[in-house]
């Protein structure tokens, strides 16, 4: 008999935890149904305003996550530029001693400055050369390449420019286009 | 005028190359210098802001230009553009690009010009965003003006 009432009690305790549970779940869906809930219930402007509310809340999250980001980012970059260049201070520094203890005849460090310069300047182009680059491009491609930056617009925009641009369209040999002879007749006269 | 011999040039990295006159004139940076004062002649001309090896590219080039133009019978005008063809193809990028500049710097007219067609050749078409890539160009537009541009002949893009 005690068997027999300890078993049913222990079914009766798990009945009653099915029970919680499914009331549980069943509050989940309403939570989760609150704004159809709503529609069932003809207000629809109620849950269209709580849409709302929801979507402006989520905007703000991520403008403000944005910000904390950006600020972290420019913080980041602050705090490895102040290394870098903390290193490089210590980089010359120890070149320096090391110059100072090998005496004058010191290639290697000489050889390492020189690269270092040449990978700093790699693909700086000194206006002269843009100039004659710019000479060999087709007008669709300078009013395109315009935009490029300030100084490449007035180079391409720069009177000589245009001038040596028409020369070599009117007088398109190999001389010409490098401005040693001039054109037989001035053509905006 | 200086008199006729070899000249020794040194690269910024301290490479020193032994040429003849002929070669160097072609540069006129150097004729210029060599004409003006006559101890360059005689003495070490430092070739500042161009290494070694782009150095010995340049005399290579000249050499055979300078060649050809002594002799037109050895070296043909169709065997110099196969030369220059060749000269050019083998470049890579980087190497293109600084002998672009020195050539542009000693002014090595020919040199210059084969360059430059290839380099704009390399660059027509592109877009202002991979040209600012390719130079290390720093966009000094806003965007508005930028816009205003683009506005003003969209033909262009």
């Amino acid at each position: 008999m005690s068997k027999y009432t300890s078993l049913k009690m222990k079914r009766a305790l798990v009945d009653n935890q099915n029970i919680d549970e499914r009331k549980r779940r069943k509050r989940k869906k309403v939570k989760r149904m609150g704004i159809f809930c709503y529609i069932k219930d003809h207000n629809i402007e109620k849950a269209l305003s709580l849409k709302m509310n929801r979507v402006s809340l989520d905007v703000q999250n991520i403008y403000s996550r944005k910000r904390k980001m950006e600020q972290q980012n420019i913080d980041e970059e602050l705090s490895l530029k102040m290394m870098r260049t903390s290193l490089d201070d210590r980089n010359v520094d120890g070149r320096n001693e090391k110059k100072m203890k090998m005496g004058k005849n010191d290639g290697d460090d000489v050889v390492c400055g020189s690269e270092r310069q040449t990978q700093q300047q790699k693909h700086y182009f000194p206006d002269d050369l843009v100039f004659e680059l710019l000479l060999r491009l087709p007008i669709k491609d300078l009013h395109r390449f315009r935009c490029v930056s300030k100084d490449w617009g007035s180079i391409i925009f720069s009177p000589p420019f245009l001038e040596a641009y028409w020369r070599r369209l009117c007088y398109p040999s190999l001389l010409q286009v490098l401005g040693d002879a001039k054109p037989k007749e001035n053509i905006f006269v | 005028m200086a008199s006729k011999g070899n000249l020794t040039l040194k690269s910024c990295n301290g490479k020193e190359f032994i040429v003849e006159e002929k070669v160097a004139v072609m540069s006129t940076t150097i004729k210029n210098m060599v004409d003006v004062d006559d101890s360059f002649a005689q003495g070490v001309i430092p070739i500042i802001g161009v290494d070694g090896k782009i150095l010995a590219k340049l005399i290579e080039y000249c050499k055979e230009h300078a060649e050809a133009d002594e002799d037109e019978e050895v070296k043909s005008e169709e065997y110099l553009k196969k030369f220059d063809e060749k000269f050019v193809d083998e470049l890579n990028l980087n190497d293109l690009y600084d002998l672009l500049k020195a050539s542009n710097y000693l002014e090595i007219t020919k040199l210059l010009n084969l360059l430059c067609q290839k380099v704009a050749s390399m660059i027509k078409g592109k877009k202002p965003e991979e040209i600012r890539r390719i130079f290390n160009i720093k966009n000094d537009f806003t965007p508005e003006e930028e816009e205003e541009i683009n506005r003003q002949n969209p033909w262009a893009f």
